[in-house]
């Protein structure tokens, strides 16, 4: 198996909001307030309103990521992005992380599972192919990289 | 400052035995339904070892032809040890492709295994599947 490039998405984030589930669990939710994507087979935006990240954070800051939102390509086609990923890394790095500073992207393991449901046509082939993602955390919005698995 | 470049390592081999599929059949949402359980199995790798103790695939043969799967596998690792492995995948003609997370108790030597995610493999044929880290 190996990785070949697909696309970057950067996303700007919209007001969070947080649940506080349990002593030291949160479950976050991050809007979507703007988004484009470009790769190689396609390029595109996000759908205003369509969704949004929604972190689960442990005690030590730890956390699983679920996300949901539309697509739209410049072609018109809308594509349904849905993902699980995982953020590990050390406590100070987190601490940083949701202070919304600066954060050196190497310093965390950020990888996400997503899962497209897209159109029979060009994209259609999303519909059968696993991919790897990789997070990237600024303070005003995130660039996210996929890879397909092939 | 640039985002790491991702890689897969093959980490773990797994050697599922399956029982006898449930046949749902086809369904009023589309496609047909299906549930393998797993009957026993190994798992190996990265100086863990253990045994599939119960799990299974839920398959969804949709109509474009591909089988989604839903998977769910339950490790007891030789030191006492148990972890649930899971995720979802495709399995396209002989070739079936799962991305996997796995969860262990917290106190557990195990646990590391939840800080990362995984790619696995499994030709049709073949008595191994090949899980791969995302690095």
């Amino acid at each position: 198996m190996q990785l070949e490039f697909a696309l970057e998405m950067r996303i700007s984030l919209g007001p969070r909001v947080h649940i506080d589930l349990a002593p030291g669990y949160t479950r976050g939710a991050v809007l979507i307030e703007d988004g484009t994507f470009t790769g190689p087979s396609l390029s595109g935006r996000v759908v205003r309103g369509s969704g949004g990240d929604f972190p689960m954070v442990r005690p030590d800051g730890s956390g699983r990521f679920e996300s949901q939102y539309l697509l739209e390509t410049d072609d018109g086609a809308h594509i349904l992005k849905r993902s699980t990923g995982v953020r590990h890394a050390p406590p100070d790095v987190v601490r940083a992380l949701l202070a919304g500073e600066q954060v050196d992207p190497q310093s965390y393991y950020m990888r996400m599972m997503p899962r497209f449901e897209a159109p029979q046509g060009p994209y259609d082939w999303m519909n059968r192919t696993l991919f790897v993602g990789v997070g990237q955390r600024n303070p005003t919005g995130s660039i996210f990289r996929f890879w397909k698995v092939v | 400052m640039e985002a790491p470049t991702p890689d897969l390592l093959p980490a773990f081999t797994m050697r599922i035995e399956r029982a006898a599929p449930i046949v749902v059949g086809a369904i009023a949402t589309g496609g047909a339904r299906h549930h393998v359980p797993v009957a026993s199995g190994t798992f190996e790798g990265e100086g863990l070892a253990g045994n599939l103790v119960g799990g299974g695939e839920t398959l969804l043969e949709r109509a474009d032809g591909v089988t989604v799967i839903e998977a769910s596998y339950y490790i007891a690792f030789t030191d006492g040890a148990v972890a649930r492995c899971f995720g979802t995948g495709y399995r396209t003609g002989a070739l079936t492709r799962l991305s996997l997370l796995f969860e262990a108790a917290e106190e557990s030597s195990v646990a590391p295994l939840a800080t990362r995610a995984f790619i696995a493999e499994q030709q049709e044929g073949s008595p191994t599947m090949t899980i791969c880290r995302i690095v």
